[in-house]
C-alpha cells in the first residue's frame, strides 16, 4: 500500500498530465474509446509502479508507460487482423473512416491535410514527431520514452519530417 | 562541412541539439547554401503548422473523473473497505477536482471542512459537478434490476433502487460517487425537466437525529432522510415541494 506521501505526489505529478498523455494516446490508437482504454490502463499501471519511480521526469516516466502501453494494444489488434506490420519500413496504417476533405469548409483544407499527413505517418515517426513538436521533449527523452537509442529518434525525426515537409511543398505548388 | 554531412546533422541543429562547435558550423553553412537552407526553413514552416492548437486531442469532457474513480477503486484493498482511513482519500478527491477545474467545489472543501453543513455542500456540488460534467450515470437504465445489482461489489451495502416513474420520479440510472471520504451510491432520477441526485450511503453516526430535514445550498434544494440505516440525501434544483415529494415516495416505496 502506498503511504500518504507518495499518494499525494502521484497526484500531484501525474493527473496534471493527462492531457499530453491523452493526446499522444489519441494520435497513435486512431480513436476515442481505444485511447481513452490506454490512458486509463497507463494511468493504473503508474499508480501501481510509482513506487518504483525514482526519476526526476514525470512527464517522460508517464508517457513511457502510455506509449508501451498503446504499443502492446496496437499490436494485439494488428495480429488479430494479421496484416500490417509494425515494422518501420513496412508500416502503413489503416485509413481512418471520416468525412473526406471535400465534405469540409475550404478554407480548412490545409489544416486538414497536415492532419491527415500526420495521421497517415508509420507509428514510430508519428510517436518522435509528437514527443518532439507537440510536447517538447528532448531527444534523451524521447529516446527513454520510446526504448530507442539517440540516434534512431535523430533519423526518425528528419525521416518524418521529409515525409511531412514534401506534403507542404507539393501544397504551395498547388496553391 | 558538406551539405551532406550538413543534412545528416539538421534536424539536430533544428531542436537544438547539437554542441556549440557544431552549431556554429551549421549556421555558416546556412548563410552561404540556399539549399541547405531551404531545408531548414522547410521544418521551420513545418514546426509552425505543428504549433496549431487544433491538432491536439483534448481530454473527454467526464474522462479525467473517471480515471480518478478508477484509481481509487484500484488501489482499495478488497478486504478491508470499512476500515480503510477514509481520510487518506481525500487528495485524490481535491486533485481531480483541480483538474474538472470546480473551483466551487475546491473552495468548499477548504471553507467547509466538517460538520453537517459541508455534507451539504459536497452533496450539493458533486450534484452539480455531475451535470457539468456530463458525467451523469455510470449505468444508465430505468430498470431497477440493472441498476441495483450494478453497485454490487462497489460499495459495501445494497442499495434501494425503484423506479418511480409512476409518480412522476424516472429512474435514469445510477453513479458511483465519493462524498467525504466514502463511496456512495447515487441514484439519479428525472422530474420533468429536472434531474435529483439520490445519495445513498451508510449512516456516519447512528446516534445522530434521523428525521428529515430540508437545506438550501446556491439555489440547490436538498433532503435529507434516514431510512434502514441508510443516510439519503436526495438534491436537485426542483422546487422544495417537488423534492419534498420524492423523500416521500422514496420512503413510502421502501418501507
Amino acid at each position: 500500500m502506498m503511504d500518504q506521501d507518495q499518494r499525494t505526489r502521484f497526484e500531484n505529478q501525474m493527473l496534471p498530465l493527462m492531457p499530453e498523455a491523452y493526446n499522444l494516446a489519441r494520435w497513435f490508437m486512431k480513436n476515442e474509446p481505444d485511447a481513452r482504454d490506454a490512458v486509463q490502463e497507463a494511468y493504473l499501471k503508474a499508480f501501481r509502479y510509482f513506487e518504483s519511480f525514482q526519476g526526476d521526469s514525470g512527464r517522460a516516466w508517464l508517457l513511457r508507460i502510455v506509449r508501451n502501453v498503446c504499443y502492446d494494444a496496437f499490436r494485439a489488434k494488428e495480429s488479430e487482423h494479421n496484416i500490417i506490420s509494425l515494422d518501420e519500413e513496412t508500416a502503413a496504417e489503416v485509413p481512418d473512416t471520416k468525412p473526406g476533405p471535400n465534405v469540409l469548409a475550404v478554407q480548412n483544407s490545409t489544416k486538414l491535410r497536415i492532419r491527415e499527413a500526420l495521421e497517415a505517418l508509420p507509428l514510430e515517426f508519428k510517436t518522435v514527431i509528437i514527443l518532439r513538436e507537440f510536447d517538447g521533449f528532448s531527444y534523451k527523452e524521447i529516446s527513454d520514452i520510446a526504448g530507442v537509442p539517440v540516434g534512431t529518434v535523430m533519423s526518425r525525426l528528419s525521416r518524418a519530417r521529409h515525409q511531412l515537409a514534401i506534403l507542404l511543398q507539393e501544397e504551395g505548388k498547388n496553391e | 562541412m558538406n551539405c551532406e554531412e550538413i543534412m545528416t546533422l539538421l534536424d539536430a541543429y533544428f531542436d537544438n541539439e547539437l554542441d556549440l562547435a557544431k552549431t556554429i558550423a551549421i549556421e555558416e553553412h546556412l548563410r552561404s547554401c540556399a539549399n541547405c537552407r531551404s531545408q531548414y526553413e522547410l521544418r521551420l514552416a513545418l514546426s509552425d503548422r505543428l504549433k496549431d492548437p487544433d491538432l491536439r486531442y483534448a481530454i473527454p469532457k467526464d474522462f479525467a473523473h473517471q480515471i480518478r474513480k478508477k484509481l481509487l477503486l484500484s488501489s482499495r484493498p478488497t478486504r478491508r473497505i470499512l476500515s480503510f482511513p477514509s481520510a487518506a482519500w481525500i487528495p485524490v478527491a481535491i486533485a481531480a477536482a483541480a483538474i474538472f477545474g470546480a473551483f466551487l467545489y475546491a473552495n468548499i472543501q477548504r471553507l467547509l471542512p466538517t460538520g453537517p453543513a459541508s455534507m451539504v455542500a459536497e452533496v450539493a456540488s458533486d450534484h452539480i459537478r455531475s451535470l457539468i460534467g456530463t458525467h451523469l450515470v455510470d449505468v444508465e437504465s430505468s430498470d431497477q434490476h440493472t441498476v441495483k445489482p450494478w453497485f454490487a461489489g462497489k460499495i459495501d451495502f445494497s442499495p434501494p433502487v425503484r423506479d418511480f416513474a409512476d409518480q412522476g420520479f424516472q429512474l435514469v440510472g445510477g453513479r458511483l460517487d465519493y462524498v467525504r471520504g466514502k463511496n456512495v451510491a447515487v441514484l439519479i432520477y428525472r422530474f420533468k425537466k429536472h434531474y435529483v441526485s439520490l445519495f445513498i450511503c451508510r449512516e456516519r453516526n447512528p446516534e445522530a437525529n434521523s428525521k428529515q430535514r430540508t437545506f438550501g445550498y446556491q439555489g440547490y434544494n436538498l433532503v435529507y432522510w434516514n431510512a434502514n440505516g441508510l443516510d439519503c440525501w436526495a438534491v436537485s434544483d426542483a422546487a422544495p415541494g417537488t423534492l419534498l415529494e420524492f423523500a416521500k415516495v422514496q420512503q413510502e416505496g421502501h418501507s
